[in-house]
């Protein structure tokens, strides 16, 4: 992975929510998976944002989806993360574990 | 079906400020959270962010071209009031108020007609000539500071409501560089043909555009799109152009060429408009 490369924080959490939707990856669904797991109220904007700028990366690609009556005739744009997605978020996960280990003030939840 | 109706005004101003018109997939979102059982206070918090978010990024598109104007505008503009005052001695006040206006009006120019298609210092130089035609002698003719007032703060007004709208509007989409299914005809997909040095055809995929390179094994095709340390995204608009009008494989040796044109954002942007527009 080359420098520069790693995800920031919200793009992360974007991206995994986006691999552990699979097939159901939307706005909606995004943004309710972060909110449940991580606590934290995010906007629809700031998801599409990360979305975009990731799509534009080549980290995840979107496909439109069929118009619903419950969403006044729009369609959903699903999103999918590509294999270099998969490996940016492992490359971020690897780097974050390593600066992770070896701190005694953060291990067992000790501030 | 829920048929519960999201705020009016928040709908509004994200319709006639074109959020919904390029994004539908975002105004379906909200109307389905919205059907969901979320208040009007969420909606309209989510509304001011999409439209925040749209100001920061016009604002961060246009600045070297805003701060461009405001400096070739400000310059002349202030030799003029310099002199004026010297040599007609007319109040510091007025003219200040005149220069912050124009000022104003400056930054207005190159939002409203975006690409700056007039040279800055003449439409600056415009501005100047007809703000002081008709605010100079309503001045000094009547010498009625209400007026002058007046007449300033409508402008002003003016001014700063075109400014509003128009660093609010949604920024216009970027094309897209992965272009749409059915590219291929045969495929399905986008795919690049690529004929290498033995004579072997092999297939480029965006998806798997690395994999797909060091799989063929080829040290011309490694060199084409790695040599000169091209990112993945000028890659795969590299793949992208050299699908555009192709029925044909295009060789390994004018891949080079290809990644070269892939770097330039411009070209890319006027093929996809030739192609898809």
């Amino acid at each position: 992975m080359a420098r520069g490369d790693y995800l920031g924080e919200f793009e992360l959490m974007v991206l995994l929510a986006v691999i552990r939707l699979e097939d159901d990856a939307y706005g909606v669904t995004i943004s309710r998976e972060i909110e449940e797991r991580s606590g934290r109220e995010v906007s629809l904007g700031s998801v599409y944002a990360a979305l975009e700028r990731m799509e534009e990366k080549g980290l995840v690609t979107s496909r439109l989806g069929d118009p619903t009556a419950a969403r006044g005739g729009r369609a959903k744009r699903f999103f999918r993360a590509t294999s270099d997605g998969i490996g940016s978020a492992r490359g971020t996960q690897k780097a974050l574990v390593n600066l992770w280990r070896g701190l005694p003030q953060l291990d067992g939840g000790r501030a | 079906m829920n048929s519960r109706k999201p705020p009016r005004l928040a709908n509004l101003l994200l319709e006639r400020l074109r959020y919904f018109e390029r994004n539908e997939a975002l105004a379906g979102d909200l109307q389905e959270e919205f059907a969901s059982g979320r208040s009007g206070r969420w909606y309209w918090r989510q509304a001011l962010q999409v439209i925040g978010r749209g100001v920061r990024r016009n604002v961060a598109s246009d600045w070297p071209g805003l701060i461009f104007v405001i400096l070739v505008g400000y310059l002349p503009q202030l030799c003029c009031v310099l002199l004026l005052r010297r040599y007609l001695a007319l109040s510091p006040r007025w003219l200040g108020n005149a220069a912050t206006a124009l000022v104003y009006v400056s930054l207005v120019v190159p939002l409203v007609r975006r690409r700056m298609k007039l040279p800055p210092l003449r439409v600056n130089a415009f501005l100047l000539l007809a703000y002081w035609i008709i605010l100079l002698p309503i001045s000094i003719a009547f010498d009625s500071a209400p007026l002058t007032i007046t007449a300033e703060a409508l402008i002003l007004a003016a001014v700063l409501a075109v400014l509003g709208v128009k660093l609010a509007e949604c920024p216009k989409p970027e094309p897209k560089w992965v272009a749409p299914p059915l590219f291929c005809a045969q495929c399905d997909e986008i795919v690049l043909q690529v004929e290498l040095t033995d004579g072997r055809v092999i297939f480029l995929r965006p998806e798997n555009l690395t994999g797909s390179i060091l799989a063929a094994g080829d040290d011309g095709l490694v060199w084409a799109m790695f040599g000169r340390g091209a990112s993945i995204e000028t890659l795969r608009r590299a793949l992208w152009l050299g699908c555009v009008g192709r029925e044909q494989p295009v060789k390994v040796t004018d891949l080079s060429a290809l990644v070269d044109e892939a770097a330039d954002k411009e070209h890319v942007q006027q093929a996809f408009i030739v192609r898809w527009e």
